[in-house]
C-alpha cells in the first residue's frame, strides 16, 4: 500500500480539499484539527494510491498535487509512505526513512486520524518516559520486546508499537463528497468591506476551488450564486444579497467564470447598490454539467481560442438574457408548426434526416395574430393586402386538451404586392400564423 | 437645339480621378447575387423575400458560423432547415429590450462569419457602430428590413422579389468597394 499524507494548515477544510483529488483515488481518509492549538493538531488528508500506478507515478502525482494546492493558495506539507501512520508522521518530520522518525511520532501512530483526542495525555507521559530512558527514535523504540509494551506503558502504545511494526491497520471507509458544492469567505467584523473590490480578490481562488472540486467528481459548473451577507437587514432588501450566474456552455476556464460573475455582480450592484457592509461571500454551486475532458490540440492552437471567446460569449449572452436568450435549434418531426423545433443550449445533431411535412414559413409567430380577411382583402399591420390566390390548404389537428385546441385549417395567400402569408382559419376566425418572407 | 447635360454618377466621377480601388478583401459566393458579398460587409436586404435570400447564402455556405440575433425570435428554425440551412452552426439569440448589446457583443467576439438581424429602429449610431465592428472583425452583418433604411450606414442595400419562383435581386445602392 501507499499513502500520500497531505498535511494542511490547521484551520482549513480537509473535506473540501480531499474532494479535489477524488479523481486521483476514491481512498481518502481525513484527519481534520480540533479548534485548540495543541502542538499535535493537525489537519491532512490521506490518499491511497497504489492501485493507480498505471495512470501516474508516485513522483509524478506528487508534482501535480503541489501545482493543485498552489493553485487555491494553499502550502501543504506532502509524504509518501507504506502506511497512513507513518506517511503523516513524515510528512510533520521530514526524515528520509521510518527508523528517523523521532518518538514523538507515536502519537501519530496511536491515533493517526485524530479520532481520540483525550488519548493524547497517555501517549505524552510515555514519551517522556521513553525519552528519560534514552529513546529518542522509533528505531530504539522498535528494540523494546514487544512483550514488555503493554505491561510498561499501557494498551495504547502496544497498538503504535504493532502499527510501526505494520501488524495493526487502519480501514479504509468510503469517502462521500459533499451533495452540495459551496464555499464561504468571512471578511474581518472589524473592517467589513463596504464596496465589491476586496469581493472580486478573494472570489478568484473560491472559484478556482470550487472549479477544482467538481472536477474531481467528473463535473463542472453550469449554474451557481454568489451570496452576499450584508451587516444588516433593511426593509427594501433582505441580508443576503444574491447574484445568479449562469454559466451556459460550461467549458470554460476559471478565468472566464470569473470575468462573467464580476460583470454580472457590478450590473446588478450597479442596478440595486449595497446598503451595507458585506460580512461574507458564499458561492453555491446549484447546477453541475458532466466533464468531458478532451486532448489538448497543440497545432491547432487558434481553433482552441475561438471556441474558448465563443464559450465566453454564450455564458456571458446567457447570464445576462437568461437561459433560452442565446441557444441552438433542435428539430423535431411535428406537424404542428409551433412544435418542430425546441431550443437547446449545446449543440446536437439533428436527427430528422428527411422532411416529409410541407413548405413551412421562415417568420413563425410565437402567438398566432386574429386578422381580419373580407372579400379577399386581409389587413397586417394596418395595411391592406390584396389577396390573389389561396394555396396549399392544409388541415392540422392539436391536441384537443388545450386552449388552441381543435382543427385549424392553413392556407398559403399569396398578395398583389408579392408577400405571402400563412393564415389558419378555425371555429373563432382567421389567424395569420407566418409569414414566408 | 438645346444643350443636354449629362450628369455623371458619382461611381463614374471617382472612376475617372482614380479614386476606386480594386477590392481584394475574400468574398463568399451567392447563386442569387453573382458578385457575392466581401467579408467586413453591411448588407442590408428588404423586399418580400429578404430572409429566403439569406436562408439561400447561408444554404451555400454551410461551413460559416452564423449569429441569428431578433429582439424576438419569430425566425422558424425548422423552415431554415427545409431551406436546406445548416443549424448545427447557428447560434440564435433573442435579445429583447438589450438587442442592440447583443449584436455588440456578437460582433466584437469574432466567432462568427454572418451575423444577422432584423431592423428594429436602431439609431444611426448604432448601424455606424455595427459597421466598424463588422469590419474589423470581417463577417457579414445582414440587416433584414421592411423598408430601406435612409442611413448611410450600409455598404450595399438589396431589395428581393420571387415572383412564380423567380427571383429578383435589385441593388439600390452601394457605398465603398462593393
Amino acid at each position: 500500500m501507499r499513502i500520500v499524507c497531505i498535511k494542511l494548515p490547521k484551520d482549513t477544510n480537509a473535506q473540501t480539499i480531499a474532494e479535489i483529488f477524488y479523481r486521483a483515488t476514491p481512498q481518502i481518509r481525513l484527519r481534520q484539527a480540533g479548534h485548540g492549538k495543541g502542538p499535535f493538531d493537525h489537519t491532512a488528508i490521506f490518499l491511497e494510491i497504489s492501485k493507480c500506478h498505471a495512470l501516474y507515478s508516485e513522483s509524478t502525482f506528487l508534482k501535480r498535487t503541489y501545482v493543485t494546492l498552489e493553485r487555491i493558495g494553499i502550502h501543504a506539507d506532502l509524504s509518501i509512505a507504506d502506511d497512513i501512520s507513518t506517511a503523516l508522521a513524515m510528512a510533520i518530520y521530514p526524515v528520509v526513512d521510518k527508523d528517523s522518525l523521532p518518538i514523538e511520532s507515536l502519537i501519530y501512530y496511536s491515533d493517526p486520524l485524530g479520532q481520540y483526542p483525550e488519548q493524547q495525555g497517555i501517549v505524552v507521559k510515555a514519551m517522556n518516559l521513553l525519552k528519560s530512558l534514552r529513546i529518542h527514535t522509533v528505531k530504539d523504540f522498535l528494540k523494546i520486546p514487544s512483550y514488555e509494551i503493554s505491561p510498561r506503558f499501557g494498551p495504547v502504545i502496544l497498538m503504535a508499537y504493532q502499527r510501526i511494526l505494520g501488524l495493526h491497520e487502519i480501514p479504509w471507509t468510503e469517502f462521500k463528497p459533499r451533495q452540495v458544492v459551496e464555499e464561504t469567505h468571512e471578511f474581518d467584523l472589524a473592517y467589513p468591506p463596504r464596496d465589491l473590490e476586496p469581493v472580486y480578490f478573494i472570489l478568484r481562488p473560491m472559484l478556482e476551488k470550487i472549479y477544482l472540486r467538481l472536477r474531481g467528481r467528473g463535473q463542472r459548473v453550469r449554474q451557481f450564486k454568489i451570496v452576499l451577507q450584508q451587516e444588516y437587514e433593511t426593509r427594501k432588501s433582505k441580508q443576503s444579497y444574491e447574484v445568479p450566474v449562469i454559466i451556459q456552455l460550461p467549458f470554460v476556464s476559471v478565468k472566464t467564470i470569473f470575468q462573467i460573475a464580476r460583470e454580472k455582480l457590478d450590473s446588478m450592484v450597479h442596478r440595486m447598490p449595497l446598503e451595507h457592509a458585506i460580512i461574507s461571500v458564499s458561492l453555491v454551486v446549484t447546477e453541475e454539467a458532466p466533464y468531458l475532458t478532451s486532448q489538448k490540440d497543440l497545432f491547432d492552437q487558434k481553433k482552441e481560442e475561438t471556441s474558448e471567446s465563443f464559450f465566453h460569449l454564450v455564458s456571458r449572452l446567457a447570464t445576462k438574457l437568461g437561459t433560452d436568450g442565446a441557444f441552438f435549434a433542435q428539430i423535431k418531426e411535428n406537424y404542428l408548426p409551433e412544435r418542430n423545433w425546441f431550443r437547446t443550449p449545446e449543440k446536437s445533431n439533428d436527427t430528422v434526416q428527411e422532411s416529409f411535412i410541407p413548405e413551412r414559413p421562415l417568420r413563425l409567430f410565437k402567438e398566432p395574430l386574429a386578422i381580419p380577411i373580407h372579400n379577399n382583402r386581409l389587413v397586417y399591420n394596418r395595411l391592406p393586402h390584396d389577396i390573389t390566390e389561396w394555396k396549399n390548404p392544409e388541415v392540422l389537428l392539436s391536441n384537443w386538451w388545450e386552449i388552441s385546441g381543435g382543427e385549424r385549417v392553413y392556407y398559403r395567400l399569396n398578395t398583389v404586392s408579392g408577400d405571402s402569408f400563412w393564415v389558419f382559419k378555425n371555429k373563432d376566425g382567421y389567424y395569420l400564423h407566418g409569414i414566408f418572407e | 437645339m438645346g444643350l443636354q447635360i449629362v450628369k455623371p454618377t458619382i461611381a463614374e466621377l471617382r472612376e475617372l480621378i482614380g479614386a476606386t480601388k480594386p477590392d481584394d478583401r475574400p468574398r463568399h459566393a451567392c447563386s442569387l447575387y453573382p458578385d457575392g458579398f466581401a467579408v467586413g460587409s453591411f448588407v442590408e436586404l428588404t423586399g418580400s423575400q429578404r430572409t429566403e435570400f439569406t436562408a439561400q447564402f447561408l444554404s451555400e455556405n454551410p461551413e460559416l458560423k452564423v449569429a441569428w440575433v431578433e429582439e424576438s425570435i419569430t425566425i422558424n428554425p425548422y423552415a431554415l432547415k427545409q431551406k436546406g440551412v445548416c443549424l448545427d452552426h447557428i447560434l440564435f439569440i433573442e435579445g429583447k429590450k438589450d438587442l442592440a448589446w447583443c449584436l455588440n457583443q456578437v460582433l466584437g467576439s469574432g466567432c462568427f462569419q454572418i451575423v444577422v438581424t432584423e431592423n428594429s429602429r436602431f439609431q444611426e449610431k448604432d448601424l455606424r457602430r455595427f459597421q466598424l465592428l463588422s469590419e474589423k472583425a470581417q463577417n457579414h452583418f445582414f440587416l433584414l428590413s421592411a423598408n430601406p433604411t435612409p442611413s448611410w450606414v450600409p455598404h450595399l442595400q438589396l431589395k428581393t422579389r420571387k415572383i412564380d419562383n423567380q427571383w429578383s435581386v435589385q441593388a439600390l445602392r452601394k457605398r465603398g468597394a462593393l
